[in-house]
């Protein structure tokens, strides 16, 4: 079983630190969900992991190894970045063939099958240049690259974005085709939380450059509940507990605990507790005001 | 083998697409200004050879804008997207070298002086503007755009100054060439090479720091 492992990673801009401290270990063979707001440094994350960037500090290892510079270990990672080009410049100018022409050059396990076929079930036209094609078609680009790429650790970055709801719903069927037939792990960061819950195996969180947890999918969101009434039962129901997201509306109270193991929300008070999902546990925690 | 193949296959479509716009212009102007074909064949090879040079200027910096950040998000290290670049520029000047070298047995004398000139000075140019190119790349790095710009700009208030003052002294300074000795011809491509070889190593140093950023 292979590991690609974190410890004590930080990545500093001049004197902005964008990654603080993080110790993490990815597993293979699975799926784990990257999420975060805007600016919390998911992307600086994934170029890290991939090393397509350098760490200021900490070490990031493949199976023991260093990925730095690293061409084995770099062999068993692809990060399929979100394009943004722009018609006259950069990748912008290339046509869709080019690129993943290119990226056949450099993965080198590049399933060319599979690349057509998903070509194909896009309905991509490959003569098309990057810089002149929709958002959605760009999304299906770095698609195609990640999962053709058949890396061991394929990174995604924000790959629905852009896409219709019928596409995004047939990403993730052929992700978890994928998946299932090959064991691969993948790392995938999206904003739309709740539509990816179902296939994230692993949840990894991260705030302001932090790592806020890393925690399987279900027993995150089974620890997780709203609980409403009036302010004295629901801080009575819920002392000792760690608050997230307290919202005061008059003599009512509402807030979101995480649960400990071995911690309850306390009973015989006249209070309502409702389970959460993925999405309304990461506004918990990471909403506007929580700390 | 995938960067020597990445990197080659970009060369030699600069190559392919310097000879053609080169024969096309050759067929357009060598029939308009001149008479017989051997001109019109040394309009055209003038022509690629003006075009591979200044292909040669622009390499590196397109390389640092485009094809080098590509490769890095697909997997490449930096050490083996730089040790790409110099394989494209070294198969650039070699291939435009070549054309000197032929255009400088083929036209030397039998046309014009000019031509001849030309041919004996442009095999120092090609390895100029690689070392050029370099500077450029690492301007590039360093200051962003205006890095660039600031080059180019010197770039040409010299080429300019050059050309101003050598207008009529073409027919001298030839002359002077041709008197120079073969050692020091060689000597003077050694010293380009090793300050080729030498702002490769900034090059690489700049380059080593890049920071991959959305594209």
């Amino acid at each position: 079983m292979s590991e690609l492992v974190c410890k004590g990673i930080c990545k500093k801009y001049k004197e902005k630190e964008v990654i603080k401290n993080i110790d993490l270990t990815l597993e293979s063979g699975k799926i784990y969900g990257l999420i975060g707001r805007n600016g919390a440094g998911k992307t600086t994350l994934l170029s890290l992991l991939s090393s397509q960037n350098p760490v200021s500090g900490g070490e990031i290892t493949y199976n023991g190894q260093n990925i730095w510079e690293n061409k084995e270990a770099l062999k068993h990672i692809c990060f399929s970045r979100e394009l943004n080009p722009t018609s006259n410049n950069g990748v912008g100018t290339l046509k869709i063939k080019d690129y993943l022409k290119t990226a056949s050059i450099y993965l080198p396990g590049w399933d060319s099958a599979m690349a057509e076929r998903l070509v194909s079930e896009f309905e991509l036209d490959v003569k098309q240049r990057m810089g002149k094609i929709s958002k959605g078609m760009l999304s299906m680009v770095t698609i195609i690259v990640a999962l053709a790429s058949k890396a061991e650790y394929t990174f995604l970055d924000e790959p629905v974005s852009g896409l219709d709801v019928v596409m995004r719903e047939y990403f993730y069927k052929i992700l978890l085709e994928e998946y299932a037939e090959s064991g691969r792990t993948f790392l995938i960061s999206t904003h739309i939380i709740e539509e990816a819950a179902s296939v994230f195996e692993e949840v990894i969180m991260i705030k302001k450059g932090e790592l806020l947890l890393k925690e399987n999918a279900e027993e995150l969101v089974s620890r997780a509940f709203h609980v409403s009434g009036k302010a004295e039962e629901v801080d009575a129901a819920t002392e000792g507990l760690l608050k997230h997201q307290v919202e005061n509306h008059g003599r009512s109270k509402g807030l979101t605990v995480l649960l400990e193991p071995g911690q309850q929300i306390r009973e015989g008070y006249d209070i309502k507790i409702q389970s959460l999902n993925l999405q309304n546990v990461f506004v918990a925690l990471c909403g506007i005001g929580e700390k | 083998m995938r960067t020597l193949k990445y990197f080659g296959v970009q060369a030699e479509k600069m190559v392919a697409f310097v000879m053609a716009m080169g024969i096309l212009y050759g067929i357009i102007f060598g029939s308009i200004f001149s008479e017989t074909m051997q001109e019109r064949s040394y309009v055209m090879t003038n022509y690629i050879l003006m075009m591979g040079i200044i292909v040669i200027l622009v390499t590196q910096t397109t390389l640092v804008k485009l094809n080098m950040p590509l490769v890095l998000s697909l997997g490449c290290g930096r050490k083996e997207a730089f040790w790409g670049a110099q394989w494209m520029t070294a198969l650039l000047i070699v291939q435009f070298e070549f054309i000197c070298l032929l255009s400088n047995m083929l036209f030397s004398n039998d046309i014009q002086e000019y031509a001849g000139f030309l041919a004996r000075i442009l095999p120092f140019i090609c390895i100029a503007s690689g070392v050029l190119s370099e500077l450029l790349a690492i301007l590039l790095l360093t200051f962003g755009n205006k890095g660039t710009w600031i080059g180019v700009l010197c770039m040409a208030l010299v080429w300019a100054f050059i050309g101003f003052t050598m207008n009529d002294r073409v027919k001298d300074f030839d002359r002077s060439l041709s008197a120079l000795s073969g050692s020091f011809r060689i000597t003077l491509f050694a010293v380009l090479l090793i300050l080729y070889a030498f702002l490769a190593v900034i090059y690489y140093y700049v380059w080593k720091k890049y920071e991959l950023k959305a594209f």
